[in-house]
């Protein structure tokens, strides 16, 4: 019974976001496309994780107290008259799309030693599944801050079946009820929402498998990588790779072991929604644009910092809009952002009666042991490195420059909180900038393997003839 | 193919190139390992010297209260001035043994743990060298370029100045030669060494044992770079194409990537398997009791049987911060008020008749039974019931607050 509660409790709202990925407007079916299968797996997670939680802030907005049938109803219904909507294009493509996709798996007609690559390759990656996933349905919530300012929210919202307000400690303690207080009280009810409907479907608080969502934001992750590089016009192996790259980084590994923290998530929409951009930018649609806007719009919802990263999707977005003007643009926010930085690191400018001032207090070796010493990243910094060095041509131009603006954004506002660690509390970032860095690691990843593609395309024309000729 | 994501270049003999990568790979490796041993091996690289090793039964507690436990010196408590000291005799030739190891566990995070010795050259000195400490095991200690470290070793101490948590167990220390082949097993060690899911793994991973001379990825990235610029070279001097460059870029990267994440899957494995000893089987009240914080768990379940249905009022108390913020985790959905910062009591004037009081291993909280008069941190008392107790811990409800004066 647990085993089918928890099956549903998945499937309902992936169901959903997968029939709101394929039912948007497009001029060809995503199906026909190579990748179009795992980014509607993919991006559907992420999207049905986004409609579930808003559908439960709607219910608890009209004062509907959550339950299975009142969550799963409206759920059903939305993905159902979506899918209507997406069969309608989707349906004719739909078995050739899998039989080619199934061919895809078996590597039908590849080489030996690409065979045995592409096996062992999945071999690992299930392997890292299955480990991870042990983990995830065996422990208790773990990590610190998952039962401090999110789980508490899911427990509370679980037991009185609906929504109810966090406060600070002074407010809660002139209350006379009717509010509760936990470590976090601003922070946003996404990931408590989520957790919460595990308990509904499950029938019980428990604070092992309302974790599963984590494992499957992991795969999910893993198949958008996938997907952007096939769609990107890769191979199935060297796609294959790039999801390894994005799979196997240790720290988001340890975020799907010892679930329960936004950071996760919060990448996944950072990633769809540069992934849609980098599309718009190859071949401009207003279906991937609007995915990629309302998974900005999505950030701030997920984690307190997501409108940080609201504020970091600008040059990128200005840069594929207009390519031209928008990148002079992006340039100049980031002028801005410096110029910014400086007049706050050296005055204290009184705003609405505090004094607004940063602290220059670098703290570069522990940055650059995270990066590239310790176990956190394997050598996705170091390829980052070279890359900026060796491909900053393909990098830095069109389709890939709105990909770089994002992640050159991201990577500032890591070095803003590495420069100036007052700025974490402003913020509400934890103090390792580590998991600042999770955010924008997927992406970083995929523009590693689009940009190396490319520099090798390039270097392969300049060398062809010398080779030729030996 | 697409325009935008081409084939990876080819040449006339890529198998050609391939082998050249490989040769390249094969030096660049035994290159960086003698590099690192030439600068890391105090001593001689094969020393004729034999480790000496000292058994628990051979140390002698001269600070602290313990006994010999099967192998293990099981130190209980520190002496009365807060510190434990451990020794035992020697005699051997400093240069001959730069490397002193502890074999201990337990020991506290953040002591001031030092090793200890005389030697003949100066009999009445007494020297003293800092151990650093990892997951609670001294690291090894190289006295190689320590200028005491002469003549005789006539005395060996392990000295931890800190009062202990929990027991303090030793097993024993050995003074190794440190020639090559130590060297490269304590790399390997370190490497290797299990790292467990901590409170900080969400945050940061070490990549193997906490403190390491030589983080694998340095390593990884030194023998991958030395293998491309090998290539090269080997390429020019046979006046061949470069244009397998970009493979061999890759291969190298991929290669390093696959030796880092076979480390990572190894570590994963380990505690995959710890994870499912400690928790298969078990329903979810289990896992909490077999938890880390099982036995806070087990007083909560106690104090939730006596606690009202509906959500109640609850200020937490614990001296932990992390005990503070479980034992409120686990009482929610009651409404449960605590300082996930510092550990405060709540202000006596700010309780409400029919508040609850939770105090988890808090000192500073004295309950009269006969008055049923509470106090904290010598303020004033309010009256309340206990209503649930256990080791170092109650849960009291409270029925008047103090008068307000």
């Amino acid at each position: 019974m647990t085993a089918v509660a928890l099956a549903a409790a998945i499937a309902l709202p992936w169901f959903a976001g997968i029939a709101l990925v394929l039912a948007l407007p497009r001029p060809a079916p995503l199906l026909a496309e190579d990748g179009g299968i795992p980014w509607a797996l993919g991006a559907g997670w992420f999207a049905g994780i986004a409609i579930l939680t808003l559908i439960m802030r709607a219910l608890a907005f009209g004062g509907v107290g959550f339950g299975s049938a009142a969550i799963g109803g409206p759920l059903l219904a939305l993905g159902a008259a979506l899918a209507v909507v997406a069969a309608r294009r989707e349906t004719p493509v739909a078995r050739p799309a899998l039989r080619a996709a199934w061919r895809v798996l078996r590597s039908d007609g590849a080489a030996g030693a690409h065979r045995v690559l592409w096996f062992a390759l999945i071999g690992w990656l299930v392997l890292r599944a299955v480990l991870l996933a042990s983990e995830v349905l065996l422990r208790p919530l773990y990590p610190w801050e998952a039962w401090t300012l999110w789980a508490t929210k899911a427990r509370v919202f679980f037991e009185v079946q609906g929504i109810v307000p966090f406060v600070p400690m002074e407010a809660w303690m002139s209350s006379a009820g009717g509010v509760w207080f936990d470590a976090g009280p601003g922070a946003p009810l996404t990931v408590p929402l989520l957790q919460a409907w595990m308990c509904i479907v499950l029938g019980r608080f428990d604070d092992v498998l309302m974790n599963a969502p984590w494992w499957f934001c992991g795969v999910a992750l893993a198949l958008v990588a996938f997907a952007a590089l096939r769609r990107a016009g890769a191979a199935p192996l060297p796609a294959l790779a790039g999801m390894g790259l994005v799979a196997t980084l240790p720290l988001a590994d340890a975020h799907v072991a010892l679930a329960g923290y936004a950071d996760l998530p919060l990448a996944g929409f950072v990633t769809i929604a540069g992934l849609a951009l980098y599309r718009h930018a190859s071949a401009p649609a207003r279906a991937d644009l609007g995915v990629a806007l309302a998974c900005i719009a999505v950030l701030p919802l997920v984690k307190s910092a997501g409108v940080v990263w609201v504020v970091a999707f600008v040059p990128a977005v200005a840069a594929t809009l207009a390519p031209v003007r928008g990148t002079r643009i992006a340039v100049a926010l980031f002028g801005a952002a410096a110029a910014l930085l400086l007049i706050l690191a050296r005055t204290a400018l009184p705003i609405l009666g505090q004094s607004l001032h940063l602290d220059f207090a670098p703290q570069w070796i522990p940055f650059g042991e995270r990066l590239f010493l310790l176990g956190n990243w394997h050598l996705l910094w170091y390829a980052a490195v070279t890359a900026i060095a060796c491909c900053w041509r393909e990098i830095a131009a069109p389709p890939l420059r709105a990909l770089s603006l994002l992640v050159a954004a991201g990577m500032g506002y890591a070095l803003v909180l590495v420069a100036f660690p007052a700025a974490r509390v402003w913020f509400g970032e934890p103090e390792t900038v580590n998991r600042t860095l999770l955010v924008v690691a997927p992406l970083t990843a995929i523009v590693l393997v689009l940009a190396a593609s490319a520099r090798a395309r390039r270097w392969q024309i300049a060398h062809a003839a010398p080779a030729a000729a030996q | 193919m697409s325009p935008t994501m081409p084939a990876l270049p080819l040449t006339p003999h890529p198998s050609r190139d391939a082998l050249r990568l490989v040769v390249a790979a094969a030096l660049a490796l035994l290159i960086v390992v003698l590099g690192y041993a030439a600068v890391a091996t105090p001593g001689a690289w094969f020393p004729r010297q034999e480790p000496l090793a000292w058994k628990a039964r051979q140390l002698a507690l001269v600070r602290g209260a313990g006994s010999l436990v099967g192998d293990e010196l099981v130190v209980t408590a520190a002496g009365a001035d807060g510190s434990v000291l451990i020794s035992l005799d020697s005699d051997f030739r400093s240069d001959r043994l730069p490397g002193i190891a502890w074999s201990a566990i337990d020991v506290p995070e953040g002591a001031d743990v030092r090793l200890l010795w005389r030697s003949d050259v100066a009999p009445a000195r007494l020297n003293s060298a800092r151990i650093a400490v990892e997951s609670g095991r001294p690291v090894l200690v190289v006295l190689a370029d320590n200028p005491a470290w002469v003549g005789r070793v006539k005395g060996l101490a392990l000295f931890v100045g800190t009062r202990l948590d929990k027991p303090l167990r030793v097993r024993g220390v050995v003074a190794k030669p440190l020639g090559v082949v130590d060297v490269v097993g304590d790399r390997l060690g370190e490497w290797l060494a299990f790292e467990p899911w901590t409170g900080e793994s969400v945050n940061e991973s070490a990549g193997g044992a906490d403190l390491q001379d030589l983080p694998l990825p340095a390593f990884v990235v030194a023998t991958g770079l030395l293998a491309v610029v090998l290539w090269l070279a080997l390429t020019r001097a046979l006046k061949r194409s470069f244009a397998w460059l970009p493979v061999a870029i890759v291969a190298a990267f991929a290669a390093g990537w696959i030796v880092l994440d076979l480390r990572y899957t190894w570590n994963l494995v380990r505690q995959t398997a710890e994870t499912t000893a400690r928790y298969k089987g078990l329903d979810l009240r289990e896992k909490h009791l077999a938890a880390e914080d099982g036995d806070l768990y087990a007083f909560v379940e106690k104090a939730r049987a006596a606690l009202p249905a509906a959500p109640a009022r609850i200020f937490v108390a614990a001296e932990a911060h992390y005990l503070r913020g479980r034992a409120a985790y686990h009482l929610y959905p009651h409404n449960v008020s605590y300082d996930p910062v510092r550990d405060v009591m709540p202000r006596a004037d700010a309780l409400r008749p029919g508040d609850w009081l939770f105090v988890y291993r808090r000192r500073g909280v004295q309950f009269d039974g006969a008055t049923r008069r509470l106090r904290w941190d010598g303020g004033p008392p309010v009256e309340a019931t206990l209503v649930a107790g256990g080791d170092g811990a109650a849960l009291f409800r409270i029925e008047a607050p103090p008068p307000r004066s």
